[in-house]
């Protein structure tokens, strides 16, 4: 016999019974919650409720144990004649009289049933009304004050009237793709041209509600159901503040507005902007990458020249492609091809692309223009020369080849001496020796020498005269002046050196060697060492051993170079040599009406002289008059106002100072405000301290003979 | 005459009248009322009770127990205290168990006895350091806080002047320094040595006041400390300054411009030979002149012309307090360079041009100014650069000469600085140069000491009469400090300011209105550098050399109540006995 056999029913009827208390009372906790935190209050509330409801009732289940079955039993049965503690004791330890006791006991035992507790109804009703009343509670607490505006409204109908609610409706041109949106912040940032409503409440109701604006303009609200509203379009960063009749003086708010920019646009493809042909090609790959704020136009124009001709004779053809674009909206790719062949582009044309792209503007987009790329096929590739560097360039290894072309010649001839015989090479020899003359005599010209002799016959054929060729170096003793420049040059190619033969051949140059060109003296005396040398080789050439001409060959090619190199400095960037002074003229012309000319230097006025005054106004100084200089410095602002990067702030400042002179964070605002503005001056000279005693005597005892 | 000394006289006539009238009535008295036992008691005990009682109004005093006087100032952890020691703590300390005390003066009145002085803590304040009096000190100092511990603000800056803000940050791995101007943007980023030591550089715009502020940040970014850099920005001094060259040229011209636009006065002229002049209108060039000129700059072919008795007056004008800028733009003479040796500025060297980089700081992306200087070798024992390239060798030199300085100036072609877009460069180096070397102003400002509030602030060099000395505080009120006349010629006042920020003192004379502005601090900025300070200068006065500790004789007196009871003991026996003497009734 165990006591759960009659605890186990008397358990669920009051757990039954506690759960059915305890409800309400959740329910009303949980609403509550919600009330009060939303779905984590719900939550909150819920669980804890649960968690105190069954906790209690676990509790109050102890008390169904095997003493309460007895005494239970004992009270509610007269028949058990108080001895149902016999039913649950252990039978070995009974007696036979208690044993006979249990055995009747047994058979008068009645059902479980007996000892189960009622029903509790009144418990349920009294928590069901307590579970209301908080319900309600909260409900009052929670919402009373959003429910009962107008209860407030009449209360303080006689008092200054107060926003007591803002809105903007915020629409962002579409092409911004921005959502409109709703603020209840009356500082806004949004894109240039959205369109704002305001909507504004107040209690009481004002009367001429307007936006006041910083630069004066003022937008009136007009009347709505029992708001105010207004719309308007920004189009530029303004300060604003509401007011309205016996509306207190309202904080500034800021309307900054973003100007949409135009659009970017590089070429990826070509990275450079002058690409030369490469043999074999075809295509020119185009490849550009553009971006928006807000977005790019799906197509772009792609401007083609076509530069084809040489030296004036250049004609331009232009056309315009259609390129459309992959990617996002505020990032695109343009992406082409161009076939050069289609385009018949040749040897010597250019080819210019530029793009053209626009953003997505409304009403008028804007344009943005990618640098312009050019693609060359060079008419000669080994002839570009873009300057007189890369023409001397050019033109003097014309000598230097013939120099080296002598040389060589001598070298095969010597290599070939044994198989010749004695005339063929002493004519060879010779032929060579006139060439070697040509060049001196070409070389001489830079020299100022008058071409020697007469008129020369073509090479080779004057070989009775080459003797006197050496004697007529030293003195010029011919008849005729014939200048004969252009007698010296059977290769009358336009080279370098044409313009020395002008003078020569229209001129009458009777110049002194050392004055004539333009060679410093050092060029000139490697020049001359190099004649030199060029008529030893003639000379030995001439007399049939090139052998011996082919050393003063050779110095005379590096003296060329060396005069080759020295033509970097041809035309010296250095200055003038001046000749020296002759102190025996100096200061002796006529000096009357020389007069010192008074150069009168103005200091540049300074930039911001009211923001200086305003910062040192707005300083903390003791003892300094306190007036600020305000007005001075809108109107420095409104002229100066794209010279401050960010005006909004320094106006909201400096109505925060105007608004309350005596705010001391106010004007440390506005000063840091101004700190940006101001310019820095040309720094002076800072005062050192005066001497002190002890120093001036330190000083003096340095001085002290020692 | 202390009170002891009168009280004893006192007694000791009590004595002397009571001992008197006893041998009276012992002669007057009838034989059968003497009573010899009875008398001698009497006489015995009237002058024990008068001991006892000045006993009791003077306990003697204890035999001084010479233990240490533990004084905990603020900072102070936990004290270690022998056995015979006694902790006292100044308000500043928050020790637990520890005797407090308004100030140590008090401290070592109440504890006279105390014979050695153990200070723990961060130091003392200014107002307890007088105290010490010499005092034999031991100091075991707490360690020093995190941040910010030394911060040194210009003090003297033009303004578009640059100005240099020295800070020392103890205690944070990997700190970063920055200065901010007073719109919250950095201006300068600075990495400490390894001391902790970091040098910012900002600049000056206009003139006033202008409160620039250090943050120091640690490894992480996060801020440790944000300090205010309070500067004052003087007006610019409007230096009389004196070119006198050989030719014009750009370098006059570009030094013009920026002094027009500095508010320099500058007078240049140039004697081209043969009497032709070019530049301003000729002054003469004596004493007088030059009395009036703060600077004279001249180039080779100036100090050429400007004979031996011009020369001497330049020399002499230079002891009298003038300055002087030597600016060769040829290799000198060797006359010249000897006349300019004697000045202590020797020159040698071929006068070649050579380039020269100017420094700039480091993390900068710019790409460093280059200048053309004079290959010249300068040399002197005693003279200091004027401006360093980037290799730290000097541009030019200054010294000392007499009165006033002398300097040589190298560069030939500081305009350039201009005309690359680095005007400011140009401007600050010649700002620097001539705010070197230019004259002092004659007239001795008052100096005031570094102030904190509720802290004594001393100013020195008073030149007025005592009311007319006013120190302004932010406020606007007004304090009158006196004179202290046993200051003697330093004339020396003092104010304990109540309020921070900028004050102002001002000394108004018969002719002049002396206008020193200084800033005090809060008492609770810069807590980092309070400790420093007050670590500094206790441990000065351990350093310095303290009295022998003496017994000091003024003991404390010992409890007064056995002498009391013992006073009314005899004073009841005396009773006794004397009441016995009359007959009964």
């Amino acid at each position: 016999m165990t006591p759960q056999r009659f605890t186990g029913p008397a358990r669920l009827r009051s757990l039954l019974n506690d759960g059915l208390t305890a409800l309400p009372l959740i329910a009303a906790t949980t609403f509550a919650g919600w009330a009060v935190g939303a779905e984590t209050g719900l939550l909150i509330a819920l669980c804890l409720g649960l968690v105190v409801a069954f906790g209690l009732a676990v509790w109050r289940l102890r008390r169904f144990d095997r003493a309460w079955v007895i005494a239970a039993l004992n009270a509610h049965r007269a028949d058990m004649e108080d001895s149902a503690d016999l039913l649950f004791a252990r039978t070995e330890d009974l007696n036979p009289l208690q044993a006979l006791q249990r055995q009747r006991l047994i058979e008068r035992l009645p059902s479980p049933a007996v000892l189960t507790p009622p029903w509790r109804w009144k418990p349920v009703g009294f928590a069901l009304a307590a579970g209301l009343a908080i319900a309600a509670l909260t409900a009052a607490l929670v919402w009373w004050p959003q429910t009962h505006p107008t209860a407030a409204y009449g209360t303080t109908a006689i008092g200054a009237p107060k926003l007591i609610s803002a809105e903007i409706a915020v629409t962002p041109p579409a092409y911004t793709r921005q959502a409109a949106h709703r603020e209840t912040t009356l500082d806004l940032k949004v894109p240039q041209n959205t369109r704002l409503v305001w909507r504004l409440r107040f209690a009481p109701d004002a009367a001429n509600v307007r936006l006041v604006f910083h630069d004066g303009q003022s937008v009136a609200l007009r009347r709505d159901g029992n708001g105010w509203t207004a719309a308007l379009s920004a189009d530029r960063s303004r300060l604003y503040r509401i007011a309205a009749d016996g509306l207190p003086t309202q904080p500034l708010h800021r309307l900054e507005v973003t100007p949409d920019s135009p659009p970017k646009v590089e070429a990826v493809l070509p990275d450079r902007a002058l690409t030369l042909v490469t043999p074999g090609q075809t295509q020119w790959p185009l490849v550009f990458a553009t971006s928006d704020d807000y977005g790019v136009a799906p197509t772009a124009e792609l401007r083609i020249i076509q530069a084809q001709g040489q030296g004036e004779n250049i004609t331009f053809r232009e056309r315009t492609m259609t390129l459309s674009s992959t990617g996002g909206a505020a990032d695109k790719r343009f992406v082409t091809r161009i076939d050069l062949k289609a385009l018949g582009f040749a040897v010597g044309d250019d080819l210019i692309v530029q793009l053209t792209v626009q953003d997505n503007r409304v009403p008028s987009p804007q344009e943005a223009r990618s640098p312009s790329l050019i693609l060359r096929w060079p008419s000669d590739l080994g002839a570009e020369s873009t300057g007189l560097e890369a023409l001397a360039r050019k033109t003097l290894p014309a000598y230097f080849r013939s120099q080296r072309q002598i040389i060589i010649d001598i070298e095969a001839l010597l290599k070939e001496k044994p198989r010749l015989k004695p005339d063929t090479f002493l004519s060879r020899s010779d032929a060579i020796g006139v060439d070697q003359r040509l060049l001196r005599l070409r070389y001489g010209q830079f020299l100022g020498e008058e071409a020697e002799g007469e008129r020369e016959a073509p090479p080779g054929l004057e070989e009775g005269h080459s003797e006197n060729d050496g004697h007529d170096h030293g003195g010029h003793d011919h008849g005729g002046h014939d200048h004969g420049g252009l007698a010296a040059k059977p290769d009358a190619a336009p080279v370098f050196g044409d313009g020395g033969n002008v003078t020569a051949e229209y001129g009458h140059t009777h110049d002194e060697p050392e004055a004539a060109t333009l060679l410093d003296p050092e060029t000139r005396a490697t020049l001359k060492k190099a004649l030199d040398e060029m008529w030893q080789s003639e000379l030995h050439l001439r007399q049939g051993n090139p052998q011996t001409a082919l050393p003063h060959a050779y110095k005379a090619l590096g003296y060329i170079k060396e005069v080759q190199q020295a033509t970097r400095i041809f035309l010296s960037r250095v200055g003038p040599e001046l000749p020296p002074i002759d102190n025996n003229r100096r200061m002796t012309g006529k000096r009357e009406g020389i007069a010192p000319v008074p150069f009168a230097v103005t200091a540049a006025p300074s930039p911001d002289a009211p923001v200086v005054a305003l910062w040192t106004a707005l300083a903390e100084t003791p003892g300094a008059k306190n007036d600020l200089p305000l007005e001075a410095l809108d109107g420095w602002l409104r002229a100066n106002e794209g010279r401050v990067s960010d005006p909004l702030s320094l106006l909201a400042a400096v109505e925060a100072v105007r608004a309350d002179p005596g705010c001391a964070s106010c004007r440390q605002t506005l000063r840091g405000q101004l700190w940006r503005v101001l310019t820095r001056p040309p720094a002076g000279v800072a005062p050192r301290p005066a001497v002190t005693a002890s120093g001036g005597r330190y000083l003096d005892a340095l001085e002290r003979p020692r | 005459m202390t009170p002891s000394l009168i009280v004893a006289l006192m007694l000791l006539a009590a004595v002397a009248l009571s001992t008197l009238r006893l041998g009276l009535w012992w002669r007057k008295a009838e034989a059968t009322e003497r009573s010899l036992r009875r008398f001698v008691t009497l006489l015995a005990l009237t002058p024990l009770s008068a001991l006892l009682l000045y006993l009791t109004l003077f306990p003697p005093r204890l035999a001084s127990a010479p233990g240490t006087l533990i004084v905990a100032t603020r900072g102070a952890q936990a004290v270690d205290a022998q056995a015979g020691d006694r902790v006292v703590a100044l308000p500043e300390a928050n020790v637990a168990g520890a005797e407090r005390v308004p100030d140590l003066a008090t401290a070592l009145r109440l504890h006279s006895e105390a014979t050695r002085l153990t200070i723990v803590g961060e130091g003392l304040t200014p107002r307890d350091r007088p105290a010490v009096d010499g005092r034999a000190l031991r100091f075991v100092p707490s360690p020093l806080p995190r941040g910010v511990v030394r911060l040194d603000g210009p003090e003297r800056v033009a303004p578009g002047g640059a100005f240099q803000v020295g800070i020392t940050v103890n205690g944070v791995k990997g700190a970063v320094v920055e200065l901010l101007d007073p719109a919250g943007a950095v201006v300068d980023t600075q990495t400490p040595d390894a001391s902790g030591l970091a040098v910012l550089t900002g600049t000056a715009k206009a003139a006033g006041s202008v409160s620039f502020s250090v943050r120091v940040r640690e490894a992480t970014k996060a801020v440790v400390e944000t300090a205010e850099v309070p500067v004052w920005v003087d007006e610019a001094l409007t230096a009389r300054v004196r070119v006198i060259g050989g030719a014009p040229g750009p370098e006059i011209k570009y030094l013009r411009r920026w002094a027009a636009d500095a508010g320099i006065d500058m007078q240049a002229q140039f004697a081209l030979g043969g009497g032709v002049a070019a530049g301003d209108a000729p002054q003469p060039l004596n004493a007088a002149t030059l009395s009036q000129t703060d600077l004279l700059v001249i180039d080779e072919r100036g100090w050429d012309g400007l004979g031996d008795g011009g020369r001497a007056a330049v020399i002499s004008a230079v002891r009298g307090g003038m300055g002087l800028l030597l600016r060769p733009t040829a290799l000198p003479s060797e006359t010249t360079r000897t006349q300019w040796a004697a000045l202590g500025l020797r020159v040698s060297g071929t006068g070649d041009p050579e380039t020269v980089t100017l420094p700039i700081p480091s993390g900068s992306k710019d790409k460093a100014p280059t200048v053309t200087r004079m290959n010249l070798r300068l040399d002197s024992t005693d003279a200091v650069p004027l401006a360093v390239d980037n290799k730290a060798q000097p541009l030019g030199l200054w010294r000392a000469e007499g009165r006033g300085r002398v300097g040589l100036w190298s560069v030939t072609d500081s305009f350039t600085l201009t005309l690359s877009g680095e005007a400011g460069r140009h401007q600050a180096l010649w700002s620097g140069l001539f705010s070197t070397l230019a004259r002092r102003s004659s007239a001795a400002l008052p100096t005031v000491s570094s102030a904190r509030v509720y802290q004594r602030v001393s100013l020195c060099g008073l030149s007025g009469l005592s009311g007319d000395v006013e120190v302004l505080d932010p406020k606007g009120g007004v304090s009158h400090p006196v004179v202290d006349a046993a200051t003697g010629e330093a004339r020396c006042a003092a104010v304990w300011p109540t309020q921070s920020g900028w004050h102002v003192l001002r000394v108004t004379t018969a002719d002049t209105v002396q206008v020193v502005p200084f800033h005090v601090l809060s008492d609770k900025a810069l807590p980092g550098v309070q400790a420093l300070e007050a670590r500094e200068a206790t441990q000065a006065l351990v350093a310095e050399d303290a009295r022998p500790s003496e017994a000091t004789g003024e003991g404390r007196r010992g409890a007064a109540w056995p002498w009391f009871l013992g006073w009314l003991l005899v004073s009841g026996v005396l009773w006794a006995v004397e009441r016995s003497r009359r007959p009964l009734p």
